[in-house]
């Protein structure tokens, strides 16, 4: 894993009209780490992803990736997929979604044809291919979304409580997946979630937000045993 | 004469006329909901597509001018295609093409509005997650026009249904000349001023009757696309 | 770049809509002619009537055009029609002197009528002149609708209201601005009187239980002319076609065409003799 930094936060705010919604006075971002924001609703954490994912542009600081400005990045553009809380599905197949960056970025239909089955695989969804995307539930919504993301092999995956949807089921395959792509190294993962202990059980770093206010960074727990207290209480969950 | 009995009648005599008085509404509906339609389209995804300062008053008057009687209209164009107006050289007026000039500047704002008004619905996310899978702006736009079908349908058809009741374009720039520009609604104007009144409304069911039936069809197709 | 996809796909409408016309020996290099006459011209059937014949012989394609007498000059005056057809000569005269206008010629006539309810409650079945009738009508206040939209018929009945020295107003005066027919129905529905064309009569007299209460005065005389816009002021116009009309209908074959036309049995327009 390099310790280059891949993002470069400084001195980072936005604001919703007159209310100030996030406040970073700096924070770098690991290539191939996993970091998590932690924090209730409202903390912000959508906020700084969005940022990340330059969907949402600060009203003052800099956002660096791999040294260049964020804002109107081509290779941020190219490089990095965000993913909602409550993914939208497009009106469609299973497979017209998760085909869908593939299309934009015209690869031959036999490759996407192939990526495609791949991530139906990985996420569980075999055979939900023809399936309407907007008669899904929660859970199989959030798999088809991060499927949807992985089938472009990003170096940056950006996804805002990615088990908030799920079905206990859902929730644990996309635990895996995601801890998958995490032990391969190749994949900078910034995931935020209200649950601390499932943030550190999969982070190299938890980032806890209050307020806007990024308060304090911590180390995470991946690829390590759990914590006494978390067994007990039957998480990760 | 009990009109709708009447209205079959007017079907089923043959009577050339009807034919081609109900063939000219349906080619000028077509074409000027053709050519309101792209042009529509393409200005409501813009409109509802780009946040700029005064956008909320474009979209008002945008709404309001789908409330512009067609008489007013009718007038405006009138005095552009007239002879001694600034496109009289196109010869435009009295025929065909006034017509459509005019049913298409009806329409118009009917599909920008609406568009907007149905994309506006669309939720952000929807935005979001197009721009964050890499679509370039080509790609979000047939994506737009695909996830906004039914909307986009629903606008064409309204617009449909606006230009083919219509009569103050009509009347105004087409002169309501037999065999040529008279539509079935200003015959139905004819006709009632004529006094003729179970004729025109026979007529009027018979208009009644096409309409609803491009809608059912236009319905059908969109549903069977999923 | 719209306007020339607009432009041609138009003119194929055009082209499509207007193929398939009868070609003579030598179809005439513009073949429509805009004719602008008043409604009640065109609603008699008339034209209708005579008109297809021309049209065969020559392969002329006559688009008519009809609206109010003032808005038919108007139109002649803004170069929108190529030749006009009304009754209304005082503004015919004008219309010519002014310059937008040539060739008139007289084509035919009929005549106006009083038209009023069974019982005739003013008593104009004797009166001896339309200006008579007139001050009756007044005089007893009785319901008159007039076409109040400058046409032929308005303006004939403006000149009786003259001569008999009369400026009606009032509540038994009602000024409908529209055409005849709509007038006599409303002369039907009110009841009152009203001064109305025979031709128009004839058509929509079956709808309604109005008699004719006077008719026959030399000034209810209705004569028809037809000029041809004037090509020096628009060259654009079909000068062509107006005088290859105006040729017909004067003619010995366009003449005998419109006496032979009748409505309900009855001949409704008289050519001069």
């Amino acid at each position: 894993m390099s310790s280059e930094a891949l993002f470069s936060v400084r001195d980072l705010s936005f604001s919703y009209g007159s209310r100030k919604v996030l406040q970073v006075p700096g924070l770098d971002i690991r290539t191939g780490e996993v970091l998590a924001l932690v924090g209730p609703n409202g903390s912000g954490k959508t906020t700084l992803l969005k940022i990340l994912n330059d969907l949402l542009r600060a009203d003052s600081g800099s956002v660096l990736f791999k040294g260049r400005p964020s804002a109107g990045n081509p290779r941020l553009r190219s490089g990095s997929v965000y993913v909602h809380q409550s993914p939208f599905p497009l009106a469609g197949t299973v497979h017209r979604n998760i085909a869908f960056g593939l299309r934009a970025r015209r690869l031959p239909d036999s490759e996407i044809r192939l990526r495609t089955r791949e991530a139906l695989e990985r996420l569980g969804l075999a055979g939900f291919g023809r399936r309407d995307a907007k008669r899904l539930s929660g859970g199989e919504t959030q798999r088809v979304a991060l499927a949807r993301a992985l089938v472009l092999d990003p170096e940056v995956l950006l996804l805002d409580e990615p088990t908030a949807q799920a079905d206990r089921a859902s929730a644990e395959r996309i635990r895996e997946v995601l801890a998958d792509i995490a032990a391969r190294g190749r994949t900078t993962i910034v995931f935020s979630s209200h649950d601390a202990a499932f943030a550190e059980a999969l982070a190299d770093r938890a980032a806890y937000l209050e307020d806007g206010r990024l308060v304090r960074i911590d180390p995470g727990r991946r690829g390590r045993a759990p914590k006494a207290e978390d067994t007990a209480r039957g998480n990760p969950e | 004469m009990n009109p709708f009995l009447g209205s079959l009648e007017l079907i089923f005599s043959g009577d050339r006329e009807v034919f081609q008085v109900a063939a000219t509404t349906l080619r000028f509906s077509f074409w000027s909901t053709a050519f309101s339609t792209i042009p529509g389209l393409i200005l409501g995804i813009a409109l509802s597509g780009h946040r700029f300062p005064g956008r909320r008053t474009v979209a008002a008057v945008v709404s309001s001018l789908t409330a512009l009687p067609t008489v007013v209209i009718g007038l405006a164009v009138y005095s552009f295609i007239s002879r001694s107006g600034p496109l009289g050289h196109l010869g435009w007026l009295f025929a065909p093409a006034g017509v459509i000039l005019g049913q298409t500047l009806l329409a118009l704002p009917i599909v920008v509005s609406l568009v907007y008004t149905g994309l506006s619905k669309l939720d952000a996310r929807f935005a979001e997650t197009l721009i964050t899978l890499g679509a370039g702006r080509f790609r979000r736009l047939t994506a737009t026009l695909f996830e906004a079908k039914y909307v986009l349908a629903s606008a064409v058809l309204n617009a449909f249904g606006r230009v083919t009741g219509e009569v103050g374009v009509s009347m105004m720039l087409g002169g309501n000349i037999r065999w040529y520009t008279r539509t079935m609604t200003t015959t139905i104007a004819l006709d009632t001023s004529k006094g003729e009144f179970e004729r025109a409304l026979s007529l009027g069911i018979l208009l009644l009757g096409i309409s609803l039936t491009v809608n059912a069809l236009v319905h059908a197709a969109v549903k069977h696309e999923q | 770049m719209k306007r020339n996809v607009l432009t041609f796909a138009l003119a194929c409408l055009c082209a499509a809509s207007t193929s398939g016309m009868g070609g003579k020996e030598q179809p005439p290099a513009n073949p429509r002619i805009k004719l602008a006459t008043t409604t009640s011209t065109e609603n008699s059937g008339l034209l209708g009537h005579i008109l297809p014949i021309f049209e065969a012989k020559t392969g002329y394609k006559v688009d008519v055009v009809a609206v109010g007498t003032g808005a038919a000059l108007k139109l002649g005056e803004n170069g929108d029609a190529d030749v006009v057809l009304v009754h209304a000569r005082a503004q015919e005269d004008a219309f010519v002197a002014a310059g937008h206008g040539v060739d008139r010629r007289d084509v035919m006539y009929n005549d106006f009528i009083v038209l009023g309810p069974a019982s005739d409650p003013a008593v104009i079945g004797a009166v001896k002149s339309s200006t008579e009738a007139f001050s009756k009508i007044a005089a007893a206040g009785a319901i008159f609708v007039s076409r109040g939209d400058k046409s032929g018929t308005h303006v004939k009945e403006l000149d009786i209201w003259k001569a008999a020295g009369i400026a009606p107003s009032g509540a038994w005066y009602k000024e409908a601005g529209q055409g005849m027919e709509q007038v006599i129905l409303m002369a039907n529905g009110m009841p009152g009187y009203t001064l109305a064309d025979r031709g128009t009569w004839l058509a929509v007299k079956d709808k309604t239980t109005l008699k004719i209460c006077y008719e026959g005065d030399k000034g209810l005389f209705n004569p028809y002319g037809i000029i041809a816009v004037n090509p020096a002021k628009w060259p654009t116009a079909n000068y062509e076609g107006a005088k290859a009309l105006i040729a017909w209908i004067t003619s010995k074959e366009g003449l005998a065409a419109v006496e032979g036309f009748k409505l309900n049995g009855e001949q409704l327009f008289f050519t001069y003799k």
